[in-house]
């Protein structure tokens, strides 16, 4: 007998049982009203299944019970990476452009838990690339991006910090994460993030960017390691500045190369 | 002149110098720059009263605002 997982729930089966012979899968799950993913993507009815696969089968049309719904989510995930991320936590500072961004890009991926660090409201220069809202105007960044994680991914526990990270504060502020994002849009308050992490929490992660304004080609985009424990994105130039703005698709890009880092981290693939 | 490793590079800079004045000779703006003396990490509060010795590595990492 084998042991496989289908939508969250652990069943045990007959060795080389195909997909097509679990029981009642026709009937239950007629191909026509439903998808079935295997191990992450899309199950072939004769493939035979193996100790640990998983399979997620979605009714078309129908609006899943709570309990499935998780597995629902990470249906399309590489397999194991969810459970892995649903033990970690990561803290983010900074909820704009590149914050707003990585905040969505991690909680999609099932991260279990994420600290969420502005002092900022939402205002309408920000609509241009930062993931809110025009009925969001004005709300606190961590409530306004609360809302729209809740409505992506239930399952991610959320941690708001409205407040302003600084030299007094931050070690308090971080102590418990060993994964943190700099986020922010200041370049002295970058550095000091940056700097204040690497001396005073030695066994913390730091993923920070700089030079992500513009529309320059994204393969400008360089790292640099500092310490082994801070690696940074950015083509170290470009800054935000009178006659150079902030645009949606580079801090996009930039952004999401920070939360793949973060990601890759977590799951032991950087060191 | 004493010889220090700066950004990688080879470089001879006058005796007792402290980070900061090495920063200023980059023109850099030292509330932006991360500095890694021998792999430490030299806060803004001891740039003034940090000194370079001979065969120190030095990193200097400057930031750019925007996010």
């Amino acid at each position: 007998m084998i042991k496989i997982e289908i939508n969250g729930k652990i069943t045990t089966l007959k060795k080389t049982t195909q997909i097509k012979d679990i029981d009642n899968l026709t009937d239950k799950y007629n191909q026509d009203n439903s998808i079935i993913y295997h191990n992450g993507y899309s199950a072939n009815l004769l493939d035979t299944l193996e100790e640990n696969d998983k399979l997620v089968i979605i009714k078309k049309n129908i609006q899943p019970s709570v309990d499935e719904l998780e597995s629902l989510i990470s249906a399309r995930h590489t397999p194991f990476v969810y459970e892995k991320l649903k033990q970690s936590k990561v803290a983010i500072i900074g909820l704009g452009g590149l914050g707003s961004n990585i905040a969505i890009s991690l909680a999609r991926m099932g991260v279990g838990k994420l600290k969420l660090i502005d002092f900022d409201h939402v205002e309408p220069s920000n609509i241009n690339r930062q993931q809110y809202f025009l009925d969001q105007l004005w709300m606190h960044k961590t409530d306004a991006i609360e809302e729209t994680l809740k409505r992506i991914n239930p399952f991610v526990e959320l941690e708001k910090t409205p407040i302003k990270v600084t030299e007094e504060n931050i070690v308090e502020l971080l102590k418990d994460y060993e994964v943190i994002i700099e986020a922010v849009d200041g370049a002295v308050t970058k550095s000091m993030i940056i700097s204040s992490v690497l001396k005073l929490l030695p066994t913390s992660y730091i993923i920070g960017a700089s030079g992500i304004a513009g529309v320059y080609d994204t393969s400008t985009f360089v790292y640099k390691t500092i310490s082994d424990r801070a690696i940074i994105v950015g083509d170290f130039e470009h800054e935000a500045r009178k006659g150079s703005g902030l645009m949606a698709t580079r801090v996009a890009v930039a952004a999401n190369i920070q939360a793949n880092l973060a990601v890759r981290y977590i799951l032991g693939e950087v060191k | 002149m004493i010889k220090v490793k700066c950004n990688g590079k080879d470089s001879e800079i006058k005796k007792n110098q402290s980070v900061m004045d090495i920063i200023k000779q980059y023109n850099l703006n030292p509330k932006t720059v991360v500095v890694e003396l021998n792999r430490n990490i030299i806060m803004y509060s001891d740039f003034e009263n940090t000194t370079i010795h001979e065969n120190d590595i030095i990193e200097l990492i400057n930031f750019v605002g925007g996010g």
